[in-house]
C-alpha cells in the first residue's frame, strides 16, 4: 500500500513536471523573464550576504578596531544599495512575470474550456452537473495553473543554493561541509512534513464540504424548518459536522506545529555550530571575522531555498489532479455534425419522421414515431408528461442522438443539413427560456444580423414590444441574471421574439407560452401562424389545440392518434387528458 | 445564478475595517478567542527569543570570545554556544505545545461561531431569508468562517511571531545602542506609508478582478445553461467571442493586481537595505565616540536583517488578514442583527381542536410597504376556506401571517381568540401547520420526513396518518415503501408526491389550522387523484385555508375570499360569487375560456 502510494506520488510529480513544461512552452517569454528576475534576486541575495562582510571588514572594523580597509566607504555604500536594488528589481520582475505566465495559461485553459463546452453534444450538456462544470472553469483552472507560479522562484532559488554553497566554499571549506550536511536533513524534514499533513488536509477539506452541504440543505428548507419547529434538530445535525471539522482542523494544526518547530530548529542548530566552529577557525587565522559574519548570513539564506523547493513540489499534486479533471472534460468527444447541405429560400419547410427511436439510458423516450407535416401546416402535440413530445421536437433540430429511424426537414435528411443552415431556417422555443446577460436587442438578434425594425416587429408579434418600451433603457436594457429581472411570461415572450425574428421555415414551440395568460397566448399564436411557418406546438390548453390544423396524440413515446380536435375527442385517452388539463388550469 | 454567486464568494475583496473593533466584538461572542490570543502571545515571545538568540550569540562571540582583551576564549565560545543551543531547543519544545493549544482554542471558538451563526440564520424571518441571497447566508457559516480559520492557521501566527520579532529586535538594538536603534527605526518606518499606499491600490484592483471573474463566470453559466438555445440558433461563434472577451477582461484585471502585489513585497526589503547603510554610516561616524563595541555594531546588521524578513512576511499576510477580518465582521454583523420575529418567552397556549381565525384592520407588508390593506375577516372554526386572487393580490402574505412567518405592521391575527404574536412557539407549531407549494423534504426516508411533523411520532402513528389520508397504497408503491430515500431536498420524488408527504406530515401533527399552498406545476393524473383525496381527508376536523390555484378548490370551499391588489374585495360561496359581476366572476370567466372555449 505505502509503496503504491509512493509510486503514485512519483508518478504525479513526473506528470507535474511534464505539465509545467507544457505551460512554459506555451508562454516562454514571460516565463524566461520571470526566471531572469529570479536569478537576479538569487545573485542579489548572495551578494547581500557578501555585502555584510564588506560592511564589517571595510567600515566597522577599521573604524572601531583600527584595522585597514581594502575598499573606500563610498564604494561599499554604493555597492550595498546597488545589490539591494538588484535584489528588489529581481523580485518585482519575477513576481510580475510569473503572474503573467500563470494568467496566460489560465486564459488558454478558460478559452479552451469555453470552446469545448460549446462543442459538446447538446444531450450530454443537458444532463451535466452545471455547478461542477462551472467550478472547473474557476477553481480547477486556478489550481491547475497556480502550480507553475513558484517555478521561476524555484529555479532562482536553486541558483541561489548553488551560489551560496560555492561562496561558502570560498569563505571556508569546513563551514561549507557543515552546511552540506544539514541540507539533506532539511529537505527530508520538508518531505515528511508534506507527507504527514496530506491526510489531515484532505480530511479537513472533506469536513468543510460536508458542513457546507448540510447548511445548504437546511437553509433551502428554511420554510419547512420553521413551520415544523425543527431549528434545534437542524442545529444538532449541523453541529455534528462542525465538530468533525473542528477535530480534523486540530489534527492538521498539530502536525503543522510539530514540523514547523523542527524546521526552525535545524538551521538554528546549524548556525550555533557554525559560530562555535567559526570562532575557532578565525582564532587560528583560517578566516577573518568579516568572513565569519558572511558565512553566518549565507547559511541563513540556505534554509530558505529548501522551503521554496518544498512548496513547488507540494503544490504540484493538487495542480496535476485539477488539470486531470480539466483534461477529462476536454477529452470528451465533441458533437460530430458534418452536414453540408443548405436549406434554401424563405418557404415553410416540411417535416418527415419515420420509425424514429430515441433512447435515454434504458428507456425509450421516442419509440418508433412516423409522421409527416406539410409545409405551412400547424400541428399540436398532445400527451401526458413523459410521452415523448419534447424529445421529438428536440430530435427535429438534431439535438438528441437518434437510435433508429430518420428525420428529414424540407425533404433533406437531417444529417446532411449543415448545422448553420438548420439554425438559420428552424427555431425552437422552450417553456424555460434562456436569456443572455445582455441587452434585449442582443437577446432577440442572438447572433443574427437584424435591423432594429425587424427586431421590433418580432417583439410586437410576440407581445413583448410594450414590455421592452416600459423598461428604463428600452431595447438596450440589460436583462438576464445580473440585469433587470423579467417575469416568467415576459421571458417566454422575449424568447419567442427571438424565434420569430428569424422568419423560420419551421417553428417548434415546446410549451413556450405556458406562463402567458390564455388570451394573449391566443393572439401570439394567431400572429405566429400568420407568418406562414410550419409549426409544431406542444399544447396543454384547449384554446391552443384549437388553433392547430391537426392534433397528434402521443403516449409512451408513440403516436397514438392523429386528426382534428373533434375527431380525437372520441378517443377516451384524449378526452380524459383534456379534462385533466382543465382541472389543472390556473385560476388566474 | 447561485452557482456563480457561490464561486464568486470565494473571490470576495478584503474591506477596510477597524480590525480591533471586530476582534472586541468577536471576543464577546466567543470568549475562547481570548485563550487563543494568550497562547499566541506565548508563541510570539518564545519565537522572538529564539530568533534573537543567534545575532546576540554572534555579537557575544565576536566581542568577548574573539576580539576581547583576552583574545580567543574557546571556553567562553563553547559556553555561549551551548546556552544558545539550550534556549533554541527550549523554544522548539515550547512553541509547538503552545501552538497546538492555540489551534485548539481557536477551533473551539470557530465551532461555536459557526453554531451561533447557523442557529441565528434559522431565527431570521422568511422575508429576511428571501432578501438575502441563499448563497450569502450559506457563506456566513462556511466560507466566511473559513477565512477566519485559514487566518488562524497561518496569518495569525505570522503576525504574532513577526510583530514580536520586530519588537524584540528593536529592544535588543536599543540595548546595544539607542542612537543606532533610532536610526534603524526611523528608516524602517518609511515602509509604512509606502505599503499602505500600494495596498490601497491593490485592494481596488482586487475589486476589478472580482467583477471580471463575475463576468466570466456569468458567461460560462450561460453557455452551460443555454446550450440548447445556443446550438439550435447557431450562436456558438458569438458565444466564443463572449468567452474570449470575458477572459481578456479577467486577464487585464489580474495583471493590474500583480503589479501591486509584486512591488508591495519588496518595499520592506529595499528600505531594510537603506536602513543597513544608514546604521553603518552613523555607527562608523559616531559609534566609537559613543563607546560602541564593534561586535555590537556588527550584530546591528543581523538585527536589521532580522526585521527585514518579518516585514515581508507581514506584507504577505496583509490580504489574508483583511479578508479574515471582513469575514469575521460579516458573521458578527449577522449575529448582531435582531431577528424580525422575536419569540415570546412563556407564550400563551392555543386551544385544542379546530381554530377560528379573526383579523381586525390588519396591515402587513415588506420593507415598510404594505401589500395587505386593512383586512378584517372572521373565519369560524372548522371552515374550509379558499383564498383566490392574482399573483401579488396578497393571499400568500395572509397565509404567512397565519403561520407567523411574518408579523403585521398594524392589527393582529387572532387564532381561537388568542393573539398569535403572544403565542409560544411550541403551541403555534402544534396547532398551526403550513403545507408549502414546493414540498421541500429533508434528505431522509419518507417515514422520517413524516415523523419530523410531530416529534416523538411512532411508526404506527405514521402508518395511521397515511391510512387516514388514503395514501397507504401510494406508499406501498414506492421502491422501499416507507423507508424510501427521498434524496436531497426530496428530489427523488415528484412535486406532487412531495406534497403528499407534506400532507401526511401535517396529518400526524393533528393541527387545528392547516394552511395549504396548492402546487401550480402540472402533476401526473394518478398523483393528482391521490392528492385530491388526501386534501379532502386532511381537512376533516380542522380549519383549512387554501391558497387556491385551481378553481375546483374554490368551487368546493365553504367560503371563498377574493383578493385584489392587497384588499379583500369579495367573500362568499362559489355559487354566490360567480353570479356577481365582480373580480371572482372575471377570474372564473378567464379560467373557462382557457379550458373550454370553442
Amino acid at each position: 500500500m505505502a509503496h503504491d502510494q509512493r509510486a503514485d506520488e512519483r508518478q504525479l510529480i513526473r506528470r507535474g513536471l511534464r505539465l509545467a513544461r507544457s505551460y512554459v512552452r506555451a508562454h516562454p517569454v514571460p516565463f524566461a523573464v520571470a526566471v531572469v528576475g529570479s536569478v537576479a534576486m538569487a545573485v542579489g541575495t548572495v551578494l547581500s550576504a557578501v555585502m555584510l562582510g564588506w560592511l564589517t571588514d571595510d567600515l566597522i572594523l577599521p573604524a572601531f578596531e583600527g584595522t585597514e580597509a581594502r575598499r573606500s566607504r563610498t564604494t561599499v555604500v554604493v555597492a550595498v544599495l546597488a545589490v539591494a536594488a538588484l535584489r528588489s528589481a529581481g523580485v518585482v520582475v519575477r513576481r510580475y512575470f510569473a503572474g503573467m505566465t500563470v494568467f496566460r495559461c489560465r486564459n488558454d485553459l478558460q478559452v479552451e474550456l469555453g470552446d469545448h463546452y460549446l462543442a459538446l453534444p447538446a444531450d450530454e450538456l443537458r444532463v451535466a452537473p452545471k455547478g461542477r462544470l462551472l467550478a472547473h472553469a474557476d477553481s480547477d483552472v486556478h489550481v491547475a495553473t497556480d502550480m507553475i507560479s513558484p517555478l521561476p522562484f524555484t529555479i532562482g532559488v536553486v541558483t541561489l543554493l548553488g551560489f551560496s554553497v560555492v561562496s561558502l566554499g570560498f569563505v571556508d571549506w569546513v563551514l561549507m561541509l557543515v552546511a552540506l550536511a544539514l541540507m539533506p536533513l532539511v529537505a527530508g524534514l520538508n518531505h515528511f512534513n508534506a507527507e504527514a499533513a496530506k491526510g489531515p488536509a484532505v480530511a479537513v477539506r472533506e469536513a468543510v464540504a460536508r458542513v457546507s452541504s448540510v447548511a445548504s440543505e437546511s437553509f433551502d428548507g428554511a420554510l419547512v424548518v420553521k413551520t415544523l419547529g425543527r431549528e434545534n434538530a437542524e442545529l444538532e445535525r449541523f453541529s455534528d459536522e462542525a465538530a468533525i471539522l473542528r477535530r480534523e482542523s486540530v489534527r492538521l494544526g498539530r502536525v503543522r506545529a510539530l514540523f514547523a518547530a523542527a524546521l526552525d530548529l535545524l538551521p538554528d542548530i546549524g548556525v550555533v555550530t557554525l559560530v562555535a566552529l567559526g570562532a575557532w577557525r578565525v582564532a587560528n587565522g583560517h578566516m577573518t571575522t568579516g568572513q565569519l559574519v558572511q558565512a553566518v548570513a549565507l547559511f541563513t539564506i540556505l534554509v530558505f531555498p529548501m522551503r521554496v523547493i518544498g512548496y513547488f513540489f507540494g503544490d504540484m499534486p493538487p495542480g496535476v489532479v485539477a488539470y486531470d479533471r480539466l483534461a477529462a472534460i476536454l477529452a470528451r468527444p465533441r458533437a460530430n455534425r458534418q452536414g453540408r447541405d443548405e436549406l434554401d429560400g424563405e418557404a415553410p419547410l416540411s417535416v418527415d419522421v419515420s420509425d424514429l427511436v430515441v433512447r435515454y439510458g434504458d428507456s425509450l423516450a421516442v419509440d418508433g414515431v412516423t409522421l409527416h407535416v406539410e409545409p405551412g401546416e400547424v400541428v399540436a402535440l398532445v400527451g401526458p408528461t413523459g410521452s415523448g413530445k419534447s424529445t421529438l421536437l428536440t430530435a427535429l433540430v438534431d439535438m438528441v442522438p437518434t437510435a433508429a429511424g430518420s428525420v428529414a426537414i424540407g425533404d433533406r435528411p437531417l444529417g446532411d443539413i449543415a448545422p448553420s443552415a438548420l439554425a438559420r431556417r428552424t427555431a425552437i422555443a422552450w417553456q424555460q427560456p434562456f436569456l443572455l446577460d445582455a441587452s434585449i436587442r442582443e437577446n432577440i438578434s442572438f447572433g443574427g444580423a437584424f435591423t432594429d425594425a425587424e427586431i421590433e416587429e418580432a417583439a410586437r408579434h410576440a407581445r413583448f414590444h410594450q414590455v421592452a418600451c416600459d423598461l428604463p433603457e428600452g431595447y438596450d436594457t440589460r436583462v438576464g441574471e445580473r440585469g433587470v429581472r423579467l417575469s416568467g411570461g415576459q421571458r417566454q415572450r422575449l424568447a419567442l421574439a427571438r424565434a420569430l425574428v428569424r422568419h423560420p421555415g419551421l417553428l417548434l414551440l415546446d410549451d413556450a407560452v405556458s406562463a402567458v395568460d390564455p388570451v394573449t397566448e391566443e393572439q401570439i399564436l394567431d400572429e405566429s401562424r400568420a407568418l406562414g411557418s410550419t409549426m409544431l406546438v406542444v399544447a396543454h390548453r384547449r384554446s391552443t389545440i384549437l388553433l392547430a390544423d391537426r392534433v397528434i396524440l402521443m403516449s409512451n413515446g408513440r403516436v397514438v392518434a392523429t386528426g382534428t380536435h373533434e375527431e380525437l375527442l372520441d378517443i377516451p385517452a384524449y378526452a380524459s387528458l383534456l379534462e385533466a388539463y382543465e382541472r389543472e388550469a390556473a385560476a388566474t | 445564478m447561485s452557482d456563480v454567486d457561490l464561486l464568486l464568494a470565494q473571490h470576495e475583496p478584503p474591506q477596510d475595517l477597524r480590525a480591533l473593533d471586530v476582534v472586541r466584538r468577536g471576543i464577546r461572542r466567543t470568549p475562547a478567542v481570548k485563550r487563543t490570543m494568550a497562547f499566541s502571545a506565548v508563541i510570539s515571545v518564545a519565537t522572538a527569543a529564539g530568533r534573537l538568540a543567534v545575532p546576540v550569540l554572534v555579537q557575544q562571540v565576536i566581542d568577548r570570545g574573539l576580539l576581547g582583551d583576552d583574545g580567543y576564549r574557546p571556553g567562553l565560545v563553547l559556553t555561549l554556544s551551548a546556552a544558545t543551543l539550550a534556549l533554541i531547543v527550549a523554544v522548539a519544545v515550547l512553541n509547538p505545545l503552545a501552538e497546538i493549544a492555540m489551534v485548539r482554542s481557536a477551533q473551539d471558538a470557530l465551532y461555536e461561531l459557526r453554531r451561533q451563526a447557523f442557529a441565528h440564520i434559522h431565527r431570521l424571518s422568511l422575508a429576511e431569508h428571501d432578501r438575502a441571497q441563499k448563497g450569502v447566508l450559506l457563506a456566513r457559516v462556511t466560507s466566511d468562517v473559513e477565512t477566519v480559520s485559514r487566518f488562524v492557521e497561518w496569518g495569525a501566527i505570522t503576525w504574532a511571531m513577526n510583530v514580536s520579532v520586530i519588537a524584540g529586535a528593536f529592544v535588543v538594538m536599543a540595548v546595544y545602542s539607542w542612537q543606532l536603534a533610532l536610526v534603524a527605526l526611523a528608516t524602517m518606518l518609511l515602509t509604512v506609508p509606502v505599503i499602505r499606499w500600494l495596498q490601497l491600490r491593490q485592494v481596488r484592483s482586487y475589486d476589478r478582478v472580482r467583477t471580471a471573474i463575475g463576468g466570466l463566470l456569468t458567461v460560462f453559466h450561460e453557455i452551460l445553461t443555454g446550450s440548447d438555445s445556443i446550438r439550435s440558433y447557431g450562436y456558438e461563434e458569438a458565444a466564443r467571442g463572449r468567452v474570449a472577451e470575458a477572459v481578456r477582461r479577467r486577464y487585464r484585471a489580474d495583471l493590474d493586481t500583480a503589479k501591486y502585489g509584486a512591488t508591495l513585497f519588496t518595499v520592506g526589503d529595499f528600505i531594510g537595505a537603506v536602513a543597513l547603510v544608514a546604521v553603518a554610516l552613523v555607527a562608523v561616524e559616531w559609534g566609537p565616540g559613543w563607546g560602541l563595541a564593534s561586535g555590537a555594531a556588527v550584530s546591528f546588521f543581523f538585527l536589521v536583517a532580522l526585521v527585514q524578513s518579518p516585514i515581508g512576511e507581514i506584507t504577505e499576510v496583509l490580504d489574508q488578514t483583511q479578508t479574515a477580518v471582513a469575514g469575521w465582521n460579516k458573521v458578527l454583523t449577522l449575529l448582531e442583527t435582531e431577528p424580525e420575529l422575536p419569540e415570546v418567552d412563556d407564550g400563551a397556549d392555543l386551544p385544542r381542536g379546530p381554530l377560528s381565525v379573526q383579523t381586525v384592520d390588519l396591515i402587513a407588508g415588506y420593507d415598510g410597504t404594505p401589500v395587505l390593506h386593512e383586512l378584517s375577516l372572521a373565519i369560524p372554526a372548522g371552515a374550509r376556506v379558499a383564498l383566490v386572487g392574482e399573483t401579488g393580490s396578497g393571499k400568500t402574505t395572509l397565509a404567512r401571517l397565519l403561520c407567523r412567518l411574518m408579523d403585521p405592521m398594524h392589527g393582529a391575527v387572532l387564532l381561537g381568540g388568542v393573539d398569535l404574536a403572544t403565542v409560544s412557539s411550541d403551541a403555534r407549531r402544534r396547532a398551526v401547520r403550513l403545507v408549502p407549494q414546493d414540498g421541500f423534504l429533508f434528505h431522509a426516508t419518507v417515514a422520517e420526513n413524516i415523523k419530523y411533523g410531530h416529534p416523538g411520532a411512532t411508526d404506527e402513528e405514521v402508518s395511521a396518518a397515511l391510512a387516514a389520508l388514503g395514501l397507504d397504497r401510494w406508499v406501498d408503491g414506492l421502491v422501499d415503501g416507507l423507508h424510501t430515500d427521498v434524496g436531497p431536498r426530496g428530489e427523488h420524488l415528484s412535486v406532487g408526491e412531495r406534497q403528499l408527504v407534506a400532507l401526511a406530515r401535517a396529518q400526524v401533527a393533528d393541527p387545528g389550522l392547516l394552511v395549504l399552498d396548492e402546487a401550480t406545476s402540472s402533476v401526473d393524473p394518478e398523483t393528482e387523484l391521490a392528492l385530491a383525496r388526501a386534501l379532502r381527508r386532511v381537512a376533516q376536523g380542522r380549519t383549512v385555508i387554501s391558497i387556491a390555484h385551481r378553481l375546483s378548490t374554490a368551487e368546493q370551499a365553504e367560503l371563498v375570499l377574493v383578493f385584489d391588489r392587497g384588499r379583500l374585495v369579495e367573500q362568499g360561496t362559489h355559487a354566490e360569487l360567480v353570479t356577481r359581476s365582480g373580480v371572482y366572476a372575471r377570474l372564473h370567466r378567464s379560467w373557462e375560456r382557457a379550458t373550454s372555449s370553442t
